[in-house]
């Protein structure tokens, strides 16, 4: 998809493994093509549960006592998106991606904000945030329009990563035994240029599928 | 790679994690382009113990009540396989050639291989170029050391073994996606029961590769 000068490519990861998956897929299949975000490449995740995986290693970021493993439902996350990296690598000829979680709900006008954003932001970034949480307390800085460098923000419902993003995130995410966007603030994004578009253009289907997750901290 | 009428695209899978690991993939690159095979693209795999991940669900198929579990290496080759399908599926190529680090063509491999792709079926799914464990399985005999698995379901498998170097067809991806969905199998035993039942199975026998440092695997 084309937004302003920028090429974008979107990517989704996706289960099937059970009803509630099956329908979420579903709704986010409507739902972007109604938003008219086409030729996604849908990566198939892996559904931790069902197959029978498990972080092996304690999570110490900030429960460095070794007494806490994060869930099954996070290593899942972590693995599906080791996957889409994986096959997004596969295709060099696009420079820049759109990582769509599949619960990505965008707001009113996000074309005509991100079209700005794109104007706004430095050329050579490697992440622009859409979809952010938890900004309010991070070390920030203004940049242009609505374009901030936010010292770093959580969630990934919808990222713009240029391919030295991906490429320099595939070689440094290299631990799962953390929740993927607490991870990448420590061993990632140090190294990268990161900018996040504020307030985000993009929130989060809640759970049971009936409407936005209000509570989502800015 | 052009053979027989086929464009195949090997893929070699290694592990990035680990000096050792990037010996034996540079290692296997050489050989590589010994054999001429120069268009390759590699994917890294999982390292079940750096990403810190592991299995939680028994393989018991051989000893029901066993309460075994493959273990955090087999778990890590399960997913590494995974990885494999999902960039390949994402790739645009009708067949593709997977390659594991520590494979080794022997000799008169491209020859041998030419001739079966010249005779097996335009349909086929999946090709063992490397395998073991084949002996007092039923296969039906194509000509030239191809031979045809028929579709059958249950253990134990009655497919051949091993992963380190086959061909697969792209039309089956999304299948073997959609059925590859339990890590408590090693990828060998978990597409033999799960998904070799609907797909078009072939092996060239004897096996036109080894493993470095495992020659002595069972036919």
């Amino acid at each position: 998809m084309i937004i302003g000068k920028y090429n974008i490519n979107p990517v989704c990861i996706y289960l099937t493994d059970t009803a509630y998956w099956m329908a979420r897929t579903e709704r986010a299949k409507k739902y972007f093509a109604s938003e008219f975000v086409e030729d996604i490449l849908w990566i198939k995740g892996i559904h931790a549960e069902n197959a029978g995986l498990k972080s092996a290693k304690p999570y110490l970021i900030d429960a460095p006592d070794g007494s806490y493993f994060i869930p099954q439902k996070t290593t899942g996350v972590n693995i599906s998106i080791m996957m889409a990296y994986a096959a997004m690598e596969s295709h060099p000829e696009v420079e820049y991606w759109m990582m769509l979680e599949d619960d990505c709900r965008f707001v009113t006008g996000w074309q005509s904000r991100l079209k700005q954003a794109l104007k706004d932001v430095p050329n050579d970034f490697d992440y622009l945030f859409g979809g952010s949480c938890c900004c309010a307390d991070k070390p920030t800085e203004h940049v242009k329009g609505e374009v901030f460098e936010v010292k770093y923000p959580f969630c990934g419902h919808m990222t713009i990563m240029s391919k030295n993003g991906l490429l320099e995130t595939m070689k440094r995410h290299l631990d799962l035994s953390s929740p993927g966007d607490i991870e990448k603030t420590i061993s990632v994004f140090p190294f990268l240029k990161v900018y996040t578009i504020l307030p985000r253009i993009a929130e989060q289907e809640l759970t049971d599928g009936t409407g936005i997750n209000n509570q989502l901290p800015i | 790679m052009k053979i027989s009428k086929y464009d195949i695209k090997p893929l070699l899978l290694y592990l990035p994690d680990e000096q050792a690991w990037i010996d034996r993939w540079n290692a296997c690159k050489v050989h590589l382009e010994e054999q001429g095979i120069t268009d390759y693209y590699s994917v890294a795999g999982i390292h079940g113990e750096k990403f810190g991940v592991t299995g939680t669900h028994y393989f018991e198929l051989d000893n029901p009540g066993g309460k075994h579990m493959i273990g955090q290496k087999y778990t890590a080759s399960f997913l590494s396989q995974y990885v494999m399908y999902s960039v390949a599926n994402a790739m645009d190529y009708t067949h593709y050639l997977f390659i594991e680090d520590d494979t080794r063509f022997t000799e008169g491999w491209r020859e041998k291989l030419q001739t079966c792709l010249d005779l097996i079926p335009e349909d086929f799914d999946f090709l063992f170029v490397g395998s073991c464990c084949t002996e007092g399985k039923l296969k039906i005999d194509v000509g030239s050391g191809l031979y045809k698995y028929p579709q059958t379901k249950g253990y134990p498998a009655r497919y051949p073994m091993g992963g380190n170097c086959y061909i697969i067809s792209k039309k089956c991806l999304n299948h073997v996606i959609a059925t590859q969905r339990d890590a408590y199998a090693p990828a060998d035993i978990n597409l033999a029961m799960h998904s070799f039942s609907e797909m078009e199975v072939y092996a060239i026998l004897p096996r036109l590769v080894e493993q470095l440092g495992n020659e002595k695997l069972p036919a």
